[in-house]
């Protein structure tokens, strides 16, 4: 329920924040920058191949939007319209790479990019809440394997490092992570499902 | 070892960024045997990056984001290519900022050497006679004010009373409405340079480009009358248009009766309405009738860079004349400038029959591009009887050029909107550019990209060349 009236309080504040940038009112766009980046740059993150940029993609996304405000149909679903054109900037981006002769042998497999981009075109307004389920799920996670993500992703320290600190081989190091990725998979699309029940 | 065992080998020394190009194709092999295990694949990576993207997710680079992406928007919503038209095409002939520089020193000198003085005199003549001859009613993109005392006004704001002065609109693709006291209006086409003055009698020296003008009848024997290098006009009320070249005078009337006197013979001829006469010491003196406006126009590039932006490159053995994008950069205060790479060609002008756009009008633009790139084309309009209308512009996204690096694209009307950086217009303006004259094209495009524009036609489906 409370969930329910944020969402609603934030399409309040994005209809006024869009209708006094068509009055003119630039900095008014900011509001709409913040309320939606952390969320457009998640989903971004996670349908992006290897080799994009996600910020510049969703910097080109919030302008083309901007560019385009008039396009937007006041009143419908604000955030939607900006993550289907994210999508389409994404789908340039790729087709960009796609064009680089040498990509896919230097840094991501062609199925996974194109499964990639298979998935970015299944919009749900549910994949934008994947950032905070991701939070809840890690809060969840015990001390002792949560240092693990906490060393790679926050202090970004090396395998080995972390295999010197934990007192284990590299592989085991690496073992632990894909588990935890995979427990951290599990642990969100459980939610996602909760929340799609609902 | 099995398939899912190295996979997981495989992935996560992927994910870590230690996969020689030997193993990403190993990997490649293992997913593509295996659906689920691409699918697991898919997953994992998703995680990771969300994993990523939430390390980075604090408020100070969440902050900087922010702002990063401010900086980057467009000096207005509605600007972009729009504003940036109308800052570019300026003047080839004529070296701009040195000529401002010089301006401003002559104002300081002038400042310093007249002081009091200048400052009285100012104050008698403008207590005379010459004060608030005229205002600026709308305008857009930038003028350039040089009033009584050499005074130098670069941001002349909409309904702004001048005294007598030059007025210069800066860039080509901009306009401005100036009023006089009496009704009469002079709308002057971007990149022209008009001195004006109204001691009893109004007096217009068209040192450069082009106006139209809708002049209420003035007091007998005190015509308006308009100088130009070729021409004296004489103009007791009337509507009319006056194009100002290096060496002739082209006049338009649309109403009443205009006098023309040739500066090189003294020889002068009357223009009535709809009728048109070319001043100029090699050319016969005699009014003709206005050509009716066509609906077809192709450039000439082979002809040379008629008034045209960009560089022009001349055909050779392969390939045919062109006009390449040249970049235009827009400082924006307080913002990153923006580049943009722009060619323009003029459409309407000069001798040539007006051309109209029609509802089912279309231009077809061939050219090429060294480099992916979105696109923008556009178009500004006039009225029939002379004075701006608009500037319609449409996007051509860079996935619509093939790769071949040549492009042929059409657009028509619906594939135009009215330019948004006229937004605050929208009212007054016409929505829609049929049955306007088309003045200019321009094409510009969003990168360095090596744009060259070989041709553009404007036709309608049955129209004949």
């Amino acid at each position: 329920m409370e969930k329910h009236s944020d969402a609603l309080d934030e399409r309040q504040q994005l209809e006024t924040a869009i209708a006094r940038v068509r009055d003119g009112d630039i900095k008014s766009f900011e509001v709409i920058v913040r309320l939606l980046e952390r969320r457009l740059r998640a989903w971004l993150a996670s349908h992006t191949p290897p080799g994009v940029d996600v910020d510049e993609v969703a910097q080109k996304s919030f302008i083309a939007a901007y560019t385009r405000l008039d396009d937007y149909t006041s009143g419908t679903d604000f955030a939607s319209w900006l993550f289907t054109i994210a999508h389409y900037q994404l789908r340039t981006e790729t087709t960009r790479l796609r064009r680089v002769a040498d990509y896919h042998t230097r840094f991501a497999p062609d199925l996974l990019q194109r499964e990639l981009q298979r998935r970015s075109a299944e919009l749900t307004g549910l994949e934008q809440d994947r950032l905070d389920y991701l939070q809840d799920c890690l809060d969840g996670l015990g001390k002792n394997v949560r240092r693990y993500i906490d060393w790679r992703y926050e202090e970004c320290i090396p395998l080995s490092e972390m295999a010197r600190r934990s007192e284990r081989s590299v592989a085991a190091v690496k073992k632990q992570l894909w588990q935890l990725r995979r427990a951290l998979r599990d642990c969100v699309q459980t939610r996602l499902a909760r929340e799609a029940g609902e | 070892m099995s398939d899912r065992d190295e996979f997981e080998q495989l992935w996560t020394s992927y994910i870590e960024g230690e996969l020689d190009e030997a193993g990403i194709e190993k990997l490649q092999a293992i997913l593509s045997a295996d659906k689920d295990l691409l699918s697991t694949a898919v997953d994992e990576y998703q995680i990771h990056r969300l994993l990523c993207a939430n390390a980075t997710s604090d408020q100070a680079s969440r902050d900087a984001f922010v702002r990063s992406t401010m900086e980057k928007l467009p000096a207005d919503r509605e600007q972009l290519v729009g504003d940036v038209m109308q800052r570019i095409l300026p003047n080839i002939f004529e070296n701009r900022s040195g000529l401002r520089m010089l301006r401003r020193a002559a104002v300081i000198l002038l400042s310093v050497a007249a002081g009091v003085l200048l400052l009285a005199v100012y104050t008698s003549v403008t207590d005379r006679s010459n004060a608030n001859v005229a205002k600026i009613t709308s305008k857009s993109g930038p003028l350039s004010w040089t009033g009584d005392g050499g005074r130098v006004v670069d941001d002349l704001a909409a309904e702004t009373p001048l005294s007598g002065g030059t007025l210069e609109v800066l860039l080509p693709d901009s306009w401005a409405k100036l009023e006089f006291r009496d009704g009469s209006v002079v709308t002057l086409a971007g990149g022209s340079l008009v001195t004006f003055s109204d001691l009893g009698q109004k007096r217009l020296h068209l040192r450069r480009g082009s106006f139209s003008a809708n002049v209420v009848p003035q007091k007998s024997g005190h015509p308006m009358l308009v100088h130009t290098r070729s021409a004296t006009l004489e103009i007791l009320g009337t509507q009319f248009k006056v194009e100002s070249e290096l060496d002739t005078t082209l006049l338009n009337v649309n109403e009443g009766l205009v006098g023309v006197k040739r500066l090189s013979d003294g020889k002068r001829v009357e223009v009535p309405a709809n009728h048109r006469v070319v001043a100029s010491a090699d050319r016969q003196l005699e009014p003709v009738l206005s050509p009716k406006s066509v609906n077809y126009w192709k450039s000439q590039l082979n002809l040379g860079a008629q008034n045209t932006h960009g560089r022009w490159l001349p055909a050779s053995d392969l390939l045919e004349a062109r006009l390449r994008a040249i970049p235009y950069v827009y400082v924006l205060p307080k913002r990153k400038p923006i580049t943009l790479y722009l060619a323009a060609m003029p459409i309407s002008q000069g001798e040539n029959p007006p051309v109209t756009f029609q509802s089912d009008s279309r231009f077809r633009v061939r050219g090429s591009l060294e480099s992916s790139s979105g696109l923008y084309f556009g178009f500004s309009v006039n009225l029939a009887g002379g004075g701006f209308a608009g500037k319609f512009v449409g996007h051509i996204p860079a996935e619509n050029i093939t790769d071949s690096g040549e492009f042929t694209f059409s657009m028509g009307l619906k594939d135009f909107q009215l330019d948004p950086a006229l937004v605050k217009l929208k009212k007054v303006l016409p929505q829609s550019p049929e049955g306007l004259i088309v003045s200019h094209c321009w094409c510009v495009s969003e990168k360095p990209a090596g744009l060259e524009v070989v041709e553009v036609e404007l036709s309608q489906p049955d129209a004949l060349p």
